[in-house]
Order: structure tokens, then sequence, then C-alpha cells
């Protein structure tokens, strides 16, 4: 029951992006398209929960002082991986998604999950929490990006969705149209808590 | 001719905050006065500068002639966090009252990914030595003028009747948005 | 002291395994990443030299950063150049590949390889609508630009509410198109 907890926390009451507003840079830069959005959260569940899984395991055995560093160290690894791992079997998501996936390094999703969870956690409860935190990761980010893709380009995952009638609103799919609608959506998250908690 | 259209291209068209999304972290949290935004941005301004030309040196002098540009990210992120102990500690023995202006944001310099994304755009747009001094310089700036004009609005918002659900990061993304609008109109400069 | 030494332990022992187990990650990879590039390449020399991969080779004359020369040989004779490009568009660089005729009497195609301009305006460089205008195009250097569709050879059709990106590929047209008759003829003589 507690594991469980662990596990769904991260979807809505501690959900990265909304409530922490952490990871803000591929949140805002890469879901301009869903597809962007679904490679993205990809690579970060799999950098969370690889990192998440060897600190927990290794927590005992590393000195305070160097714990940031050795956790930064274990993270770069797993992004490298991705990273390689993208551009061998995906060159078109790896070029569209450029330096973000490297800078995963820096989402302070990560690393302040390793520092906050993982490095005090036993190793289930730490994998539950990375995967709990990436699937609230996951719903923000594919939140963000259909609302972006619909209306910046009348499409979803590059299927149309909206008729040729509908004239894209470009502004959706540039960095100014990024900034909006996650503010906007911090706005309706926000509303919906305080009116459930009122 | 080139470095000047990389400067500008670095401050104004592509603008670290508003263009790429990098430092966005600190953009939201330090961003509600105007005095401690800019001495963050010269904060960040110095050491991103430093820590672009180093990791240059790093990449074409180590990695790149014993084929190891798989250890890019590694070597980058641990050169920046590095870099940023020694700055502070030759920040505090050189100038004191430099390192009471900037001491507190040094160590939050590390996990900003503007430092790190400075780094890993200067290879991925295969820049030499001096486009990269240039570009970080001018990425610096950049982020400097946007989270100082940040700042200012928001002294001006905090009078402002903002919806209380919208206060903090919702209106500080939407007043960014308008403001990656108005930065829009420096396309085409170059 | 020996704290310390504990310390450098743990943190030397985790950045070589690091460092082992990405190099043999990377054997993997790297290959692949290789091959990639190369398809690539092919592909865009294909669609704009018309080059048939099974029978056509290609020899790499000058690759720069901003700059690269393919010559396209069919058996023995050159069948087409191909000229990759590079230059300041409306909001970041946009770099170009196309082709031509070995005599550089006309333009073959041309394929954007690169852009970041706004969508619905400048990055309509990319739509077929534009790009099948530059077939037939006189590659000599000295291109213009013109608002309104033209059949001349030395004119090109901006793309309404593009004027700034129009210019930019015309431009990298025009300076690559310089450069590569230069470089050849520097290699004939």
């Amino acid at each position: 029951m507690k594991l469980w907890k662990e596990f769904i926390k991260g979807w809505w009451k501690e959900n990265p992006v909304f409530v922490m507003v952490l990871g803000m840079c591929p949140t805002l830069a890469v879901t301009n398209s869903v597809k962007n959005a679904i490679g993205m959260i990809g690579a970060v569940a799999f950098v969370l929960v690889g990192s998440s899984f060897i600190v927990s395991v290794i927590r005992k055995m590393v000195p305070n002082q160097v714990r940031i560093a050795t956790f930064i160290v274990v993270i770069a690894t797993f992004v490298t991986m991705a990273d390689r791992y993208l551009a061998a079997y995906y060159p078109d998501l790896s070029k569209a998604l450029g330096p973000y996936v490297p800078l995963i390094v820096v989402n302070c999703i990560i690393l302040g999950r390793q520092e906050a969870f993982a490095s005090k956690n036993g190793v289930v409860a730490s994998v539950l929490d990375a995967l709990g935190m990436s699937m609230g990761f996951g719903i923000a980010l594919m939140l963000m990006s259909s609302v972006r893709e619909i209306l910046g380009s009348g499409t979803w995952l590059g299927m149309r969705v909206l008729g040729s009638w509908y004239i894209p609103w470009q502004v959706m799919i540039l960095p100014a149209g990024a900034f909006f609608v996650l503010g906007f959506l911090i706005w309706g998250f926000n509303s919906i808590n305080k009116a459930f908690k009122g | 001719m080139e470095l000047l259209v990389i400067f500008i291209s670095a401050l104004l068209i592509n603008n670290f905050v508003l263009h790429y999304f990098l430092g966005i972290c600190p953009f939201i949290g330090v961003s509600n006065r105007l005095d401690s935004a800019f001495s963050m941005g010269l904060a960040v301004t110095f050491v991103m500068t430093i820590a672009a030309t180093v990791s240059w040196l790093i990449y074409y002098l180590l990695l790149v002639p014993y084929h190891l540009e798989f250890l890019e990210i590694v070597s980058f992120i641990l050169v920046i966090a590095s870099l940023v102990q020694v700055v502070e500690m030759f920040i505090k023995k050189v100038s004191p009252p430099l390192y009471q202006a900037l001491g507190i944001y040094l160590p939050l310099i590390t996990t900003n990914c503007a430092i790190l994304g400075v780094a890993l755009l200067t290879v991925l747009k295969k820049y030499n030595f001096i486009e990269t001094l240039i570009f970080a310089l001018g990425a610096g700036l950049g982020f400097t003028l946007a989270i100082v004009i940040m700042a200012g609005i928001r002294e001006e918002l905090e009078f402002a009747d903002v919806p209380e659900t919208l206060k903090g990061a919702g209106i500080t993304l939407i007043t960014a948005g308008i403001l990656a609008l108005a930065f829009m109109g420096f396309s085409g400069l170059v | 002291m020996k704290d310390s030494l504990r310390m450098i332990a743990v943190l030397t022992f985790f950045a070589v395994l690091s460092g082992g187990i990405l190099g043999w990650f990377n054997t993997f990879t790297e290959k692949r990443v290789k091959e990639n590039k190369l398809r690539e390449l092919i592909a865009s020399l294909q669609s704009v030299t018309g080059m048939d991969p099974n029978t056509d080779t290609y020899k790499i004359v000058r690759k720069d950063k901003d700059f690269e020369l393919y010559r396209i040989i069919s058996g023995t004779e050159t069948k087409a150049y191909a000229v990759v490009g590079e230059g300041n568009g409306y909001q970041d660089k946009i770099r170009l590949i196309f082709g031509v005729k070995p005599d550089f009497s006309e333009i073959i195609a041309l394929k954007i390889l690169e852009e970041k301009e706004t969508p619905g305006l400048g990055a309509r460089i990319e739509e077929e609508g534009y790009l099948k205008q530059w077939k037939g195009k006189a590659a000599n250097g000295s291109l213009k630009l013109v608002k309104t569709p033209t059949e001349n050879p030395y004119e090109v059709q901006a793309i309404s509410g593009a004027t700034i990106s129009s210019t930019a590929v015309l431009d990298i047209v025009n300076k690559s198109v310089a450069r590569a008759k230069k470089l050849i003829k520097e290699a004939g003589k």
C-alpha cells in the first residue's frame, strides 16, 4: 500500500512539472510536437529509473561529501546511453531533440529525485518513485504537446484531427506559445487543486 | 562580421531563455528583484564564458584526438561542477565584495542548464575557439537581459491584482511568453 | 585522511566504470550512427541529382563546415555536381543541397537540409510548391528574386511574407555556385 503511494504521488499530488515546477527546459522546448514529447518522455524515464535504481543500490557505499558528484556521473552515464541510442536507431528524432537529450543531465527532476528519495530509500521504493515521477512528467508533456500540436498545426502525432477549415494557430509551436500553454496549464492545475481543497 | 552575427544571434534572436528555454529555473526563481536578477545574470555570464571555453578545449584537445567523443556529456558536467567550485573559491579570496554579491548564486549555477547548454551547442554548431568565446558571452548577456527585463516587470506586477492560483510560476510564464513574442521582432536582424 | 582516500577511490571507481560502460556501448552505436549519416547523404544526393545509388558513385571534392562539393560519377563520366551550402536565414542558419549539371548550365533540384524559420512563413521554403521552381534555373551565381510567378531561368519567385528567408536561400545558392565553379576550375587546371 505504501509502495503504491510512492508510485502514484508523482502523477498529480507531487507532479514534477505542474506542482514542483521542475524540469522546465524540456517541457517547454520539445513539446512543439507529440512525437518529440514522446521521445523525450522515453529518454527521461529511462534515465530516471536507471539512475534511481543504481543510486539506491550504491547509496550506502558512497561517502556523503562526494554524493552529488557520484550521482551526476551515474546520471550522465545513463543520459549518454540514451543519447547514443537515439542517434543510432532514431536519427530523425535525435536531430529534432538536439541538445535537449544531453541536457537531461541537468534536469532538476532527476538529480532532485536522487537527492530526495533514491539516496534514502530501498531499491523497490526508489524504482517505483522514479516510475511514478516519469509518469507525472509524461502526463505533463503529453498534455502540453497535445495542446500545442493540435492548436499549432491542426494535427496530433502527425495525424490530421482538425479539418482543412482550421487555420493553424502558429504561435503555439513557436517559443512564445510554449510559455503561454505552460502558464495557463499551471494556472488550471492550481485552480482545480484549490477547488477540491475548498 | 561573422563574429558579430554570432553575438547578436545569441544575445537577441536566439535568446537563451526565450528561444532555447535554457536557464528557466533561475529565470523563474530569482527574477523577482531587479538587483538580485542582475547579479545572477552576471554570475551566469562569467561562469558560462569560462565553462564554454574550457569545455571547448577539453573536447577538441582531449576527446576528439583520442576518439572519446562519447564521454562529452560526462566530462562537460564534471568540468562545470568543478569549475563552479574553483570560481567560488577564487572569488572568495580575490574579491570579497564580488563574492558578497555573487556568492549565493554560484552553487545554483551548477544545475543551470544554460551553462551545459552553451557547451553542448558550441560543439553542435562546430564553432572554433574565438566563436565559442563570443557565443558564450552573447548567450550570457542575453540571459542577463532576459532575467533583468523579467525582474523589472515582476516588480511592477506585485502591485497588480493577479488571481491567487495564477501567482508565481503561472503569471511568470505567461509574461515570459509575451516577452518571447516581443523578442521575435529581432528575427531577421542579421 | 582515510576518509578523503575513500572519497577519491569511490569517485574514481564510478568514473572508470562509467567510461568503461560507455565505451562498450559506443562500439554498438557508433557504427549505426555512421551508417545513418551515409544513408542520409546518399538519399540527399539522389534526390537532387538523380544519382542512381546502384550504378553511380560519388566523390567528395571539398568538405568544409559551411560548404560541401560532390562529384557524381556514372561510369567514367561526370554526371552532375551536388553542392551543400549554408548561410544565415531569418531565425537561424539555413543549410541546403542542390544538384547542378556538369557544365553548370542549370540547377537540377534543390532541397533544404536544415532550417528554423517561422512556421507558416519562412518555413515554407521546405514546401514542394516553392522548391520545384528551382528545377532548370540557371546556375550562373547571379539569380535574381522576383515577387511574381516567373518562367525566366534567371529569376526565382519569393514566398510572399517571407522575403528574408527567400533572399537567404537565393544568396546561399548564388554564393555556393560561385564557389563550386571556382573550385572545379582550379581542379581542372
